[in-house]
């Protein structure tokens, strides 16, 4: 953003405007470039996880829009649901129910401000950026409450009940895991997080020691379960809750939540991918691929592990959700964090 | 003890479950893509109906042994003592392609065909007069000098 | 507040169904819930009824057996067998040797073809949707094989009285040896992903447990009798067709994961029951032999005046029919005993106290199909 401030200042024009609105404009500027890289990311893991998934059951999934393995299938889609009729239940709490969609996406999106894609591509380097992501992304239960209890129907509310529930105690978990690199790392920044993994993929922190190793994993699992995705998709259960909170939800509505939804699968890899797996750098010290390709390509593959998760595994019950949410994951995140603690006395890098 | 049992097990047949789905990941899929490549129907195949007029003797046994009464067949004596068919419909929204009325024909001439595209856009195309389908393909025939192609062939 | 209980604010009451993705049909049950709690789950049955016994009273014997078809739609074959043999046993019709085993082979075969549904659906119930497409795929071949046959796909109307409609046509025995050796190590696959998976296992183990003597005292029959560990068989105990001829075993549930009849019972013994019918139609695959495939029957079939009761083992249980004859082309009254429907029967009795997800589970398990329960 810094940049894109800079290079504002040096148009001629514009020189003249006050730094303020030179400072909003590029605001505006990056957060259109930011929604422009997650709408197309987006569009291609609603594609991507079809064809996973049609492959992975024999099939073949979609193969008729756009051409070649039904590329431009998302688009049609997305053009579908723009001109689909916005329909609203005769007894919702129309106020909240408009809104809701729009604090679901909106909290997903502004996560982004603080994820570092390469050392420039970054919105706002906060010394407390992991704590701003985890800030914001919680607010995205609002979000789904409001939408469970203005549609009216009572399946959407146990969608929203339960999703308040899951989201909640998720976070527990996630906070220890994200914790454990933190601590390595001495710092909150995201920025000074993946710039201490440079160096090769043994300096990457999930091989750091072992504690850091099982806390990657306690994070992606504990993370699956705050995007609601299947094991742990029970807010949206479709065989139990109908469609869960969405249910009545048509439309462009129903598209901010599947933005949402997609924005968050690549949001829990973009950070595990620089928390742990080293962020844009690669996996040899010196750079062979550019950063921006390095990240994406780390974020695409955990993102691709949800969606084969996704396609593999049952679902959980609430009760078990909950058990392993405070009897497994808590714990072993709790021993991870101590244990990397002594860890980092014992190897001097305290 | 238990509790690091089950979460081994736990993990352990995820990743069993996950090889599984790796590997027809990379399996050619067994689906078709339906409106290009079709697979062919079997020979005996229950779909649309055909009709042979030249054998039909217009018995009725077809009607009769139909459960839910759509064939509809009007006659008349002719004047060498043979029946003529003045009418063979049948009510495709009422059938339900048991194949029963195939199996009643003495004679063979009511046949089931392989096409299974049935649907159409009004209730009155449902009705098929196979009389005269059998009495335009006939004349169509004759105008081609026979060169159309059998009838229920499937590509 | 007005003299009400307080209780009554503390449930809510919500229906689930008629349209519902997993009760399997238009099935409609009130649930009385406390939170993810469900008190009571009563079941309501009859949006699919179609008349069919009344249908019966004015159609020849030969023309109900397409009705029959559409009692329970994925196990169309054991329909017109039962069907069959009970006007058979009311005329005293013997059928052909050859006819005999074809009917054996078919019957078979839709039932492993109905048992791919049941777990299938099963899994998609409890959110894992993979092995449903799987068993599609498998049961596809069988369709395939039928259709072969028959020439139809879902309603088959193959079995007539005194027979079968057509021979086996050639190539079918080879494509039906293919088809059992594709078929075997595929069941392996569905106990990876599905049967042993351990969050599988966690959701069906121990829930919804049918005891033997509630699933007696509720004439519950089929895999669900046996997943509660009674050795109950039809094809075992009162034989019917050539079945005493071939060696197979009957599953039992024998909580091996969970409680003795608990949902992963009843799901496991349609896994196996899968394997046993390949056994039986691998042993009549040697044994067919040539001859007639129908019995020497007048056109008109007008059954002596009487009345008889028949019942033979559906995918899905017992599945009856009583038929009075008045000596005329149609029955004076034509009764179906449909399994599915004794089956749920019992729902109301298992499904109290479990939570929504795990009625999901248990109505997957008891493996209902609404074409025969509401007729």
């Amino acid at each position: 953003m810094q940049a894109i401030f800079e290079i504002l200042k040096s148009i001629y024009p514009l020189r003249h405007l006050s730094e303020i609105l030179l400072l909003l404009l590029s605001m505006v500027i990056f957060s259109a470039i930011i929604l422009g890289i997650i709408a197309i990311l987006v569009m291609f893991f609603v594609w991507w996880e079809r064809k996973v998934a049609g492959h992975i059951q024999s099939r073949l999934g979609p193969m008729r829009v756009g051409g070649w393995h039904g590329w431009a299938q998302s688009i049609a889609d997305g053009i579908k649901l723009l001109l689909k009729e916005d329909i609203i239940p005769a007894n919702a709490d129309r106020m909240l129910f408009k809104m809701a969609p729009y604090i679901v996406f909106a909290s997903s999106f502004a996560a982004f401000a603080t994820i570092p894609m390469t050392r420039s591509l970054i919105g706002a380097d906060l010394n407390i950026g992991i704590f701003y992501i985890l800030a914001i992304t919680s607010l995205i239960v609002i979000g789904i409450l409001m939408a469970g209890w203005s549609s009216s129907n009572k399946w959407s509310l146990y969608g929203a009940m339960r999703s308040a529930a899951q989201i909640v105690s998720y976070e527990v978990p996630i906070g220890l895991s994200i914790l454990v690199p933190v601590m390595a790392a001495g710092s909150l920044s995201i920025k000074d997080i993946a710039e201490a993994q440079s160096g090769g993929i043994f300096s990457w922190y999930i091989f750091r020691s072992p504690f850091l190793f099982i806390s990657f994993f306690t994070y992606y699992i504990a993370a699956i379960a705050e995007v609601n995705r299947t094991p742990f998709d029970l807010p949206e259960a479709e065989s139990e809750l109908v469609a869960g909170f969405h249910t009545e939800y048509s439309g462009m509505r129903f598209a901010m939540f599947f933005l949402a939804e997609y924005a968050n699968m690549f949001l829990v890899g973009s950070i595990a991918t620089l928390l742990f797996l080293g962020g844009w750098n690669g996996i040899l010290p010196r750079p062979m691929l550019p950063e921006f390709v390095n990240f994406i390509l780390k974020s695409l593959f955990l993102v691709f592990v949800m969606i084969w998760l996704r396609w593999t595994l049952p679902r959980l019950r609430v009760d078990q959700l909950m058990y392993v949410c405070w009897k497994v994951l808590v714990p072993i995140s709790f021993f991870c964090l101590i244990g990397h603690g002594v860890w980092m006395v014992f190897m001097g890098e305290a | 003890m238990k509790y690091l049992r089950d979460i081994f097990e736990g993990i352990w047949t995820a990743i069993v479950g996950l090889g599984i789905t790796m590997k027809y990941l990379f399996t050619p899929s067994v689906t078709v893509q339906y409106p290009d490549e079709r697979i062919a129907v079997s020979p005996n195949f229950r779909g649309r109906f055909h009709l042979k007029l030249d054998k039909c003797t217009g018995c009725q046994a077809c009607a009769r042994a139909c459960p839910v009464d759509c064939i509809l067949i009007e006659t008349k004596r002719g004047e060498d003592k043979k029946l003529k068919i003045l009418k063979f419909d049948i009510d495709v929204t009422k059938c339900m392609f048991c194949g029963l009325c195939v199996e009643a024909c003495p004679v063979a001439s009511l046949e089931m065909g392989q096409e299974y595209e049935l649907s159409c856009y009004s209730r009155k195309d449902m009705i098929y007069s196979l009389d005269k389908e059998y009495l335009e393909k006939e004349s169509e025939k004759v105008a081609t000098k026979g060169e159309l192609p059998p009838s229920g062939e499937v590509t | 507040m007005k003299g009400r209980d307080w209780k009554e604010y503390d449930e809510l009451n919500v229906n689930m169904g008629p349209q519902h993705p997993s009760t399997h049909g238009v099935l409609r049950l009130l649930l009385k819930t406390d939170g993810e709690i469900v008190k009571e789950a009563i079941p309501h049955i009859g949006y699919l009824h179609r008349s069919i016994e009344k249908i019966a009273e004015k159609i020849s014997y030969t023309q109900f057996i397409p009705y029959t078809d559409r009692l329970d739609y994925l196990a169309a074959m054991n329909n017109n067998l039962a069907y069959t043999l009970t006007v058979e046993k009311l005329m005293g019709i013997e059928v052909p040797e050859r006819a005999q085993y074809i009917r054996v082979i078919m019957a078979e075969l839709n039932r492993i073809a109905s048992h791919l549904v049941a777990i299938g659906t099963f899994g998609l119930d409890l959110g894992v949707v993979t092995p449903f497409f799987y068993a599609f795929r498998e049961r596809e071949y069988i369709l395939d094989l039928f259709e072969m046959c028959c020439g139809a796909r879902l309603t088959y109307n193959y079995m007539r009285i005194g027979g079968v409609a057509n021979d086996l046509p050639p190539g079918f025995m080879d494509r039906l040896k293919d088809f059992l050796d594709y078929f075997v190590p595929r069941v392996e696959e569905y106990n990876q992903l599905m049967s042993f998976n351990k969050i599988f296992i966690e959701r069906t183990a121990g829930i919804g447990v049918l005891p033997a003597d509630v699933a007696k005292n509720y004439g519950v029959t089929g895999p669900n009798l046996r997943g509660s560990g009674v050795k109950w068989d039809l094809r075992k105990n009162l034989p019917y067709c050539i079945y005493p001829r071939f060696e197979f075993n009957i599953p039992v549930g024998t909580g091996m994961v969970g409680k003795v009849g608990d949902s992963w019972d009843r799901y496991w013994v349609r896994v196996q029951e899968m394997l046993e019918s390949v056994k039986i139609i691998r042993q009549a695959m040697e044994q067919i032999p040539g001859g007639d495939i129908r019995a020497k029957l007048p056109r008109l079939i007008k059954p002596p005046v009487g009345e008889v009761f028949f019942r033979a083992e559906n995918p899905r249980g017992e599945l009856g029919f009583y038929i009075i004859s008045d000596g005329s082309p149609s029955p004076y009254r034509l009764k179906i005993r449909a399994p599915s429907f004794c089956n749920l029967s019992v729902f109301e009795e298992i499904s109290r106290d479990w939570m929504i997800a795990d009625l999901v589970a248990i109505l997957g398990s008891l493996d209902i199909v609404l074409g025969e329960i509401d007729r």
